[in-house]
């Protein structure tokens, strides 16, 4: 180390700027170099490049751990940013941007000006992400210094790059802000355009992506916009080809119709690129094939003649493969039907087995789809059910059942060869569906009775979803042939309604007999009704949620097929309990703030509690923690999210729906909710929320819960309480039902009367038996969890009350802290915490006499400690 | 934007790691990653390895989401390139599609220092050169300087003499010209005591073809490669004999795209050294009725299918290979004689189930049985339509059960061939000029045909 110093302070450049590399190397596989800090910050005042390089990288490393000796520097970043050279003025705005110590940031302040109106671009270029770091680091200072309209300033410069860079940093700061700061006004489109020729491949996508937020005027400058940027279409670079796409697609909806001609050039120019596109690197390929996947739905007449491109090649990566299937099967029509299904059997023989499932399920959708077809695609199905291959067989009958409902009445022909495979048949799926198609044409197949018999020898041991499907159709075969299947419908009711434990499986079970025996035509109308004609819509998009989704092509929204708020700037909020959009805008540091003012008026009375002083800044409301329990496709286009909280002694479940594609506005709904672990049920069975949500909106409202032991399912000794919820909500809209499960987050269940005196504590903390304990440790802390102090007020917040606590002798820095709880059933907890100053994890012990909550009441503590 | 890259080994350990924006990315991402990564290599059972590159794992989307960190959830985007993982985390909406070019150019970038491969010992080797590049390439998790040209102007590129003086890179004082000028690809001082520019007009065809030889699909893709060694700052001009037969280019930077609209010229100022000019498709027409050169009939044959499942069974396989006369590629005026097809090479993967293979006999050429990877490699060489070659290997294996026949139906044979001076489009080019400079320069000009993926179904 000694040797290093010396190096350091050698007359001769090569051995510096050797000994900077060595610090460096060291620096960068882990070992503490902090203390040659001057020393290398030393080597700085030279003209050399290269060292002032390296010595920047070293301040980089050790500004987050040593602040203080950071601000050394200062002065020579602020010299730097006046050098004659521009390359050392921009090296020293670039790396002050990147060291996030607050008091640097004062001092970066007034060469960051200078610098955003230097002569030389290459420096300006830079200073404008630096403007972007600054925000990051100090958005008020960005704000007051003026920083954003220089930018705006800055979209008006000669040099491309600039523009770019400047256009970079502002869409940015409006996404982490939410606030518009990129507004796109006449004059400044035309700078972007004008720079769009001429800026880099990069600037080229930001730019391009800032003009795809811009809404134009009327269809005419739609489509002069359109014309400058389809040269961007033949790129080499597909980000850039991506986001000219977008802009082009989301524009042409503003041309309107009586531009019929101008939409149909553009649909033929729009092919090609996207085709070549195909013949990029496979994670290339795949990101533009969930667009493809996209712009498919949106304009099917861009690559209807295209189909053969998506075809497979045999090497291609199987999540390539996977995405062109998805294509194919959208672009299918009766013109190319048979050429589809060659290849559908062909990747039918191939080797990976979901690759395989799902070319066979995808001939039956061509069947759904293509009505003159259904015919081929039944033949092509029967030969691969010959094939006798297990997992082949399996998805053909699942899929075939899909063909059956769509077209009733039509193929029962091939009844026969499904029944020859009864035995090939293991998944719950495949059997439902067999067994479905087998009550259903009960009457046509001779030995309905039997096949079914066969079924039923192992009633008990199938899957739910079997046992249900083969409920139903015993009984449909005894309505259609009640003579030979009476026994059989007694039997398997018996076993429905006494023998299962499963809550639908009974609930059905007690209907059909209900039916059977008061009014036997009564149930063949409802067990025998026509039932609903299935399209070929299961695996499309709504039509609002794919134009939201057009304009955000060649965005990670676009992969996923969400819509852009609902995972991305959700989080940029930094709030881990998914509240309200208005959020959004907040910056990450304010979340206490957030927390108090979301929670509303009213609630619980928070200065009776703990006993302590409220009066300082922070100050606690349970929140819910809110968790994505259904997606659209399963709760009828609504996205559901949900979590519990206690407010004023009574607990609530929480619910946020967010009307993704449910096609109207919805506010009314029934909720129902299993029996559980905690005698949970809702105390009114009607959910409103006021104001309706609309399409593309979402609401909150809060279900008051009561407890009610006939709803409690006990839990055996010594198991672990499951903290599952299953909920069912009927849409009072349109009747449909969805079903969730939650999981309870226990401290929403601590009684406000859980509080002990210090002695008693001490005593039940001893009577239990240390074998029950149960540990565990949180680590990483948030910086609200580290102090005790604000652990306890935390704490007090959810009903969890402070005893005491005192430092661990022997054991300097090392404290502990005791808490007890009760849950509004009458269970109590003790826990003990332990905190060492300056470590930000703690170990948590807690001990109860109700040992199959405990676990549940322990990641309680561990969760609300964790912030989450 | 970009919060952090990482450079991952072809065995997941992180060899380069740097993080842009002050966020310390965690690398239990790294790891969520690998988890996935690692459950699907050799998801193929080892066929993945017919391609040219042999690829680790081949079923981890690209776009990754990875939740539960500290800091919400993160979106990893990733690619392989020489067994290295490059992943890019990112922390909130991006372009994906920006974020994988960018991946790519790194990759390209390294390359273009460390030369072909740039693997794991590439990157071992050059540590300090690869994270100086990187810090000349993002900044704050933005793309900065990617132009070769403009990154070897800052940092020299390690040559076998600063490896032997052990000062392994040298930063310019300068700042490049090329960083903000209008021509970021071009830097001002370049100086060659012979000028000389070779194009190579190379065009790509991907077919699926059946086992009688009948084309199922094809494509044809195209491009123009350039080595370019001029002097100053030349303006060049490429013209084309029939411009119309081509379709869907897309362009270097460089080219004037305007001039290609009115005039299909092909109008720039060309960086230095090699690049790719342009790529382009060709008309729809000319590829359907596309004739391969090459052919290759296979014929497998299982034995007796009635052993029972779990015993050994011989089977064996018999290939046809050869020129064909009737292709309709499009000749050079200057190719002579008859048609000589190079490097031309079949690669037959076998069953899974193979356990050994005898008898391999062929009667041109060279075949060699990869005996990890169960693909047999068939080195034909140069070849023209006098000649036909045959193959016929046995090889036994273990019988599947009954109803699962089909499993043993074998992967697609992968066919790879160059044909020099021709091409499937017939584009020539009829004049290449050079102006704002006085020399008169050396100019090549080829044409090359040769196998993009080239599959042949056993089916």
């Amino acid at each position: 180390m000694h040797e290093l110093r010396m190096e350091l302070h050698s007359t001769d450049r090569a051995v510096k700027v050797d000994a900077v590399k060595k610090v460096i190397a060291s620096m960068t596989v882990g070992k503490d170099v902090s203390m040659l800090f001057t020393d290398v910050l030393n080597c700085v005042q030279t003209g050399n490049i290269e060292l002032k390089k390296l010595v920047y990288l070293y301040l980089i490393n050790y500004s987050k751990t040593q602040p203080e000796l950071t601000l050394l520097a200062v002065n020579t970043f602020v010299k730097d940013a006046s050098d004659s050279n521009p390359l050392i003025r921009a090296l020293a705005v670039r790396t002050m941007g990147c060291i996030r110590v607050d008091r640097i940031t004062e001092y970066l302040c007034d060469p960051l000006s200078r610098a955003l109106r230097d002569e030389d671009p290459y420096v300006r270029k830079t200073a404008a992400v630096c403007v972007a770091k600054l925000y990051d680091i100090a958005p008020d200072l960005v704000e007051e210094r003026g920083f954003i309209e220089i930018l705006h300033d800055l979209i008006s410069d000669s040099n491309p790059s600039v523009v770019a860079n400047g256009v970079a940093a502002l869409s940015e700061i409006a996404e982490s802000s939410g606030k518009d700061v990129m507004r796109i006004t006449a004059s400044v489109l035309q700078k972007l355009l004008a720079a769009l020729n001429e800026c880099t491949e990069w600037g080229q996508v930001f730019i391009l992506d800032s003009l795809a937020k811009y809404t134009p005027a009327d269809g005419r400058e739609a489509e002069g916009i359109i014309e400058r940027v389809t040269p961007r279409l033949q790129h080499a670079n597909s980000a850039v080809v991506m986001s000219a796409v977008k802009v082009i697609l989301s524009y042409m909806e503003l041309m309107g119709s009586q531009n019929s001609d101008a939409i149909r050039a553009l649909t033929r120019k729009l092919a090609p690129p996207l085709v070549t596109l195909l013949n990029s690197e496979p994670e290339i390929q795949y990101v533009a094939l969930r667009n493809i996947n996209l712009i498919v739905q949106k304009r099917p007449n861009i690559l209807e003649n295209e189909i053969k491109v998506f075809f497979c090649k045999y090497n291609d990566p199987i999540y390539v493969k996977m995405e062109k299937l998805e294509i194919i099967i959208k672009l299918v029509s009766e013109k190319n039907i048979d050429q589809v299904l060659l290849e559908l059997k062909e990747y039918a023989t191939e080797v990976d087995v979901d690759f395989v499932r799902k070319a066979v399920s995808a001939i039956g959708r061509c069947a759904v789809k293509l009505e003159r077809a259904a015919e081929r695609c039944i033949a092509v199905l029967l030969e691969l059910i010959q094939t006798k291959v297990n997992y082949v067989v399996q998805e053909a009958v699942i899929v075939i059942k899909d063909v059956f409902r769509r077209y009733p009445n039509r193929y029962e022909s091939i009844i026969a060869t499904l029944c020859d495979n009864l035995d090939t048949l293991d998944e719950p799926l495949a059997k439902a569906s067999m067994i479905w198609i087998i009550g259903e044409y009960a009457e046509r197949i001779d030995n309905a009775d039997e096949l079914l018999e066969t079924f039923l020898e192992t009633f008990e041991e199938e899957d739910p979803a079997v046992q249900l499907q083969l409920l139903t159709a015993t009984v449909k075969c005894f309505l259609k042939n009640p003579e030979d299947t009476q026994d059989m419908v007694q039997r398997v009711l018996d076993m429905a309604t006494e023998e299962s434990d499963n809550p639908d499986l009974r609930d059905r079970g007690f209907i059909y007999w209900r039916l059977l025996s008061t009014d036997p035509d009564a149930a063949k109308i409802v067990v025998l009704g026509d039932k609903p004609v299935i399209e070929d819509d299961t695996f499309k998009l709504e039509p609002a949620l794919l134009n939201i989704l057009i304009g955000q092509i060649a965005t990670l929204s676009s992969i996923y097929h969400k819509p852009p708020d609902s995972f991305v700037v959700r989080r940029r909020a930094g709030l881990p309990t998914e509240e309200d959009d208005e959020d959004d805008e907040e910056d990450d540091d304010d979340e206490y703030d957030e927390e108090v003012r979301d929670s509303g008026a009213g609630g619980v009375d928070l200065l009776d509690m703990g006993g302590m002083s409220v009066n300082d800044h922070k100050q606690f409301t349970p929140t819910a923690p809110m968790t994505r329990v259904a997606g659209p496709e399963k709760a009828g286009g609504i996205e559901v999210f949900s979590g519990f909280v206690q407010e004023g002694g009574k607990i609530f479940m929480e619910l946020e729906f967010s009307n993704v594609s449910a096609g109207q506005d919805i506010s009314t709904f029934a909720i129902q909710l299993n029996k559980n672990a905690f005698g949970l049920s809702p105390a009114n069975q009607q959910v409103i929320f006021q104001p309706p949500i609309s399409p593309g909106s979402s609401g909150t409202t809060r279900v008051e819960m009561a407890m009610n032991p006939a709803m409690q399912v006990p839990t055996p000794n010594g198991q672990n309480v499951n903290p599952q919820i299953q909920v069912a909500i009927k849409n009072m809209h349109n009747n449909g039902v969805f079903y969730f499960a939650v999981n309870l987050n226990f401290e929403c269940l601590f009684s406000a009367d859980g509080e002990m005196e210090k002695t008693a504590f001490i005593e039940a903390w001893k009577s239990i038996d240390d074998r029950h304990e149960l540990y565990a440790t949180v680590s990483d802390l948030p910086a609200d969890s580290t102090s005790i102090e604000d652990v306890q007020q935390k704490f007090a917040a959810y009903n969890i009350f402070f005893i005491a606590r005192r430092p661990v002798p022997n054991a300097e820095g090392q404290e502990v802290v005791y808490f007890s709880m009760k849950s509004v059933h009458g269970m109590t907890f003790f826990a003990e915490l332990t905190f060492k100053r300056g470590v930000n994890a703690a170990k948590v012990c807690l001990k109860t006499e109700a040992t199959s909550y405990g676990g549940l009441a322990k990641s309680a503590l561990e969760s609300l400690l964790r912030g989450d | 934007m970009i919060q952090s890259l990482f450079i991952l080994s072809p065995t997941g350990e992180v060899l380069i790691e740097r993080h842009f924006r002050g966020v310390v990315t965690s690398r239990s991402v790294c790891d969520t990653f690998w988890d996935r990564a690692s459950e699907s290599i050799n998801h193929h059972g080892g066929v993945s390895a017919i391609s040219d590159h042999e690829e680790l794992y081949d079923s981890v989307p690209p776009v990754m989401e990875v939740p539960g960190s500290d800091q919400g959830t993160l979106y990893v985007i990733s690619c392989l390139r020489d067994g290295l993982s490059y992943l890019a985390v990112c922390p909130a909406e991006v372009s994906p599609l920006l974020i994988l070019e960018f991946l790519h150019r790194v990759a390209d970038i390294f390359v273009d220092y460390f030369g072909f491969p740039a693997d794991e010992s590439a990157i071992k080797d050059n540590f300090s050169t690869v994270y100086q590049l990187l810090e000349e390439m993002v900044d704050y998790g933005w793309p900065l300087t990617t132009e070769p040209n403009a990154l070897k102007a800052m940092i020299r590129p390690p040559t076998v003499m600063s490896k032997l003086l052990q000062s392994t890179t040298v930063v310019s004082d300068e700042l490049p010209s090329g960083t903000v000028s209008n021509m970021p690809w071009r830097t001002a001082d370049v100086s060659y005591s012979q000028n000389e520019i070779y194009v190579d007009i190379v065009e790509e065809v991907d077919a699926i073809v059946d086992a009688s030889g009948a084309v199922i699909s094809s494509d044809v893709s195209g491009s123009i490669q350039c080595q370019c060694q001029l002097s100053g700052v030349p303006d060049l001009l490429l013209t084309f004999k029939d411009p119309t037969i081509i379709d869907d280019w897309s362009f270097h930077p460089c080219v004037r795209y305007s001039r290609y609209e009115e005039d299909s010229v092909v109008s720039f100022v060309p960086p230095d050294g090699n690049f790719e000019l342009m790529s382009y498709r060709i008309v729809p027409e000319k590829v359907r009725s596309l004739n391969p050169p090459v052919f290759c009939h296979p014929k497998w044959n299982y034995g007796d299918r009635s052993t029972t499942s779990g015993d050994m069974r011989t089977g064996r396989v018999t290939l046809h290979a050869g020129v064909t006369t009737l292709s309709s590629l499009v000749f050079s005026p200057s190719h002579k004689g008859p048609v000589v097809v190079e490097d031309f090479c079949v690669n037959i993967p076998f069953p899974r189930q193979t356990r050994s293979t005898s008898n391999l006999r062929v009667d041109f050429g060279t075949a060699v049985y990869n005996e990890a990877a169960k693909v047999l490699r068939w080195n034909l060489g140069k070849m023209d339509a006098s000649k036909k070659a045959s193959l016929t290997c046995s090889f036994s294996f273990v019988s599947p059960k009954v109803g699962e026949e089909e499993a043993l139906d074998p992967p697609h044979l992968s066919l790879n061939w160059k044909i020099p001076l021709a091409s499937v489009s017939g584009l020539t080019v009829s004049g290449l000029s050079v102006t704002r400079e006085s020399y008169h320069p050396y100019k090549g000009v080829r044409n090359i045909a040769k196998s993009g993926i080239f599959q042949v179904r056993c089916s």
